[in-house]
């Protein structure tokens, strides 16, 4: 099964109504770790690589597209303590061309990690 | 080649690179270091630090081609490792001055992985993982399994030189003459150099060759910086001061691992600064970005032309990576007095003249307007899809190489990413929040502002970059503004063209070059 990009598993976490969230780096970095290894997303998460405890986790590839998304105006950061993200004005149109580069049994898959990981934060 | 073939190709190198006999004389060696100072290596590592093997990394730049910017980085590989066996040590002793929690053995492990993490290193330190490292990458799962962690592919490497039959066929002779104890574990030094645990008991051990702030880090930060003559202060004695040692529960399993104290935050914070520093002067400096690009152009040479490389009467294969181990930068520069092929001999002497490549296009948050969502597509990756990627820009290049119809070789015409520094020490290092107590941690992104330097960076210092030859730069500037318009909308304005506009086209407007 095709291995879903990081820039799409956090893009889904905003595909909601709600056009901001509060993201907990060291939060959001173990839901993710903890996610891949549920069998249902393993195969799609498997090129995600994580170093370190599974107390602490961190993921090279989840920091990097979090920060390409934001370098690309799909996310933006809200002063003063900068952990509330927001879509930004090139959400819509890169979610939809990303996401619709994947079959619809994965879209499926993205729709439900982005729901997860949203309650786990 | 399978995984099996390889490793066979990791014992015969092994091999062929420890002695069949021990010294006749092993004895203890004091050993002068400009970053560390005067210290003692005992006789078993003098044993290791003589072999072949580790000689070797005498010959590896610690810092790439670095040297032709900051002309004094040209320390090695040999002595950051005869750091690296130091500063675990020191760090050691201060979590020791109170109460022994590290044993006399964990320390002689530690030392020994130290002094072995970068035992797989290859010509130019990171410079050459850009040609081989993607072919290792279904080797790393088939040895560590689908759960392993990012692993780098020089640290793959001296995992697969430490685990073979060869070395620990000699480093067992080296345990029965000078009577170490059979609990120094050869598996469990192995997995810290690839940043693996046998035990998450006993995570720290790892962590301090391969953690948030371990001895590799901070030997590099201080060599690095010293040798290129870039002052970057870290408080060292306050944060070994810091560092102890703490349970952290996870759902199944208890997890002990470095932690820092309150007042030990400022020397990390210290690191991500200085790491900041070192990319934006050093590790990402457009001239290395360049110099990278030229190393990565000689081996694509290489490849497509199918030329064989034989130096000194021994003949390389560079698409089996166990070649970078055998093939030394001197040999490299050898490649610069090849006389069948003059492009190659071209390519290689450019680098020895440092006639460098030259940025024909500078693409940033300032010289570019984003029109589409195109930007992610081709200049944004992650681990997850960088070689897919870098195979595109390479078409790509080749494609601008043709619409410019430029002498120069398609192997000179790059499309450069340099990668942002990560953040880790940020997301994975724990603070122990109450003095008196070991188990109020709490993540150190709670106390300064990470995503600031990561924004600041991201904003005003990362860069992509279009190189190629000098004689060529208003071509490729002008195809590369034409490919880009024209495929993803992508329009660059004046700041994009270091070296004067493109030929033929006003900035801004469609090119009618092709």
């Amino acid at each position: 099964m095709e291995c879903i990009i990081p820039e799409v598993l956090i893009m889904s976490m905003f595909d909601t109504p709600k056009d901001s969230l509060t993201i907990d780096v060291s939060k959001f970095q173990k839901a993710f770790y903890h996610l891949k290894k549920e069998p249902e997303f393993k195969d799609v998460m498997r090129e995600i690589k994580f170093r370190g405890s599974p107390a602490s986790p961190y993921s090279e590839d989840l920091d990097e597209a979090l920060s390409n998304l934001q370098y690309i105006h799909v996310l933006s950061r809200k002063n003063p303590d900068l952990v509330e993200y927001m879509k930004a004005e090139k959400f819509t149109e890169t979610w939809e061309k990303l996401r619709n580069g994947y079959n619809v049994s994965i879209q499926s898959l993205i729709s439900k990690i982005g729901e997860i990981i949203v309650t786990s934060l | 080649m399978n995984f099996k073939d390889f490793k066979s190709h990791i014992e015969d190198y092994c091999n062929e690179n420890l002695p069949t006999n021990l010294e006749l004389k092993p004895s203890s060696k004091i050993i002068h270091d400009t970053t560390w100072g005067t210290n003692l290596y005992r006789p078993h590592e003098v044993s290791i630090i003589n072999t072949q093997l580790f000689q070797r990394l005498r010959h590896v730049s610690q810092m790439g081609f670095a040297n032709y910017v900051y002309p004094s980085a040209r320390h090695s590989r040999f002595e950051h490792s005869l750091g690296v066996a130091i500063l675990v040590e020191k760090m050691c002793k201060h979590i020791n001055s109170d109460k022994v929690i590290i044993t006399g053995n964990d320390l002689f492990s530690l030392r020994l992985a130290g002094l072995l993490h970068d035992i797989g290193h290859c010509l130019f330190s990171h410079t050459s993982e850009l040609v081989y490292g993607h072919i290792l990458d279904s080797y790393i799962t088939e040895a560590l399994g689908d759960d392993a962690p990012k692993v780098a592919p020089h640290e793959f490497l001296s995992y697969l030189i430490v685990t073979s039959q060869s070395f620990k066929k000699y480093f067992d002779q080296l345990k029965k003459r000078d009577s170490l104890s059979s609990k120094i574990d050869i598996e469990e030094i192995a997995l810290m150099i690839v940043g693996m645990v046998k035990d998450e008991n006993r995570r720290y051990l790892t962590s301090f060759i391969n953690g948030p702030f371990d001895a590799d880090k901070i030997d590099y930060f201080q060599r690095d910086s010293h040798f290129s003559g870039l002052p970057a202060q870290i408080d060292l004695d306050r944060l070994f001061y810091e560092i102890q040692i703490s349970n952290t529960n996870t759902e199944d399993v208890v997890v002990r691992d470095l932690t820092i104290g309150i007042t030990g935050v400022m020397s990390i914070e210290q690191i991500m600064f200085n790491k900041m520093y070192l990319y934006s002067s050093i590790y990402n400096h457009h001239k290395i970005e360049a110099l990278d690009c030229m190393f990565k152009g000689i081996f694509e040479y290489i490849s497509e032309s199918k030329t064989n490389v034989t130096i000194f009467g021994r003949e390389f294969d560079f698409e089996n990576p166990i070649s970078f181990l055998k093939f030394s930068e001197f040999d490299f520069y050898a490649l610069a007095n090849l006389e069948n092929d003059t492009v190659l001999r071209r390519m290689v002497q450019n680098i020895l003249n440092r006639k460098l490549l030259k940025r024909a296009v500078v693409i940033n948050k300032s010289t570019v307007s984003v029109t589409n969502g195109e930007f992610l597509d081709l200049f944004l990756s992650t681990g997850v899809n960088r070689q897919q990627k870098s195979i595109r820009l390479r078409e790509i290049a080749k494609q601008i190489h043709q619409n410019a119809g430029v002498s120069c070789s398609p192997h000179e015409i790059w499309i450069d990413l340099p990668k942002a520094p990560n953040l880790e020490e940020g997301s994975s290092t724990y603070v122990r929040i109450n003095k008196n107590s070991d188990t109020e941690i709490v993540p150190i992104d709670k106390f300064f502002p990470i995503a600031q330097f990561q924004d600041l960076y991201n904003n005003n210092k990362r860069s992509f970059y279009v190189f190629c030859p000098e004689e060529c730069l208003k071509e490729v500037a002008a195809a590369t503004q034409n490919y880009f318009q024209k495929e993803h909308n992508l329009v660059f304005n004046n700041k994009a063209f270091p070296y004067g506009l493109p030929v033929s086209i006003k900035p801004n407007t469609p090119c009618q070059h092709d």
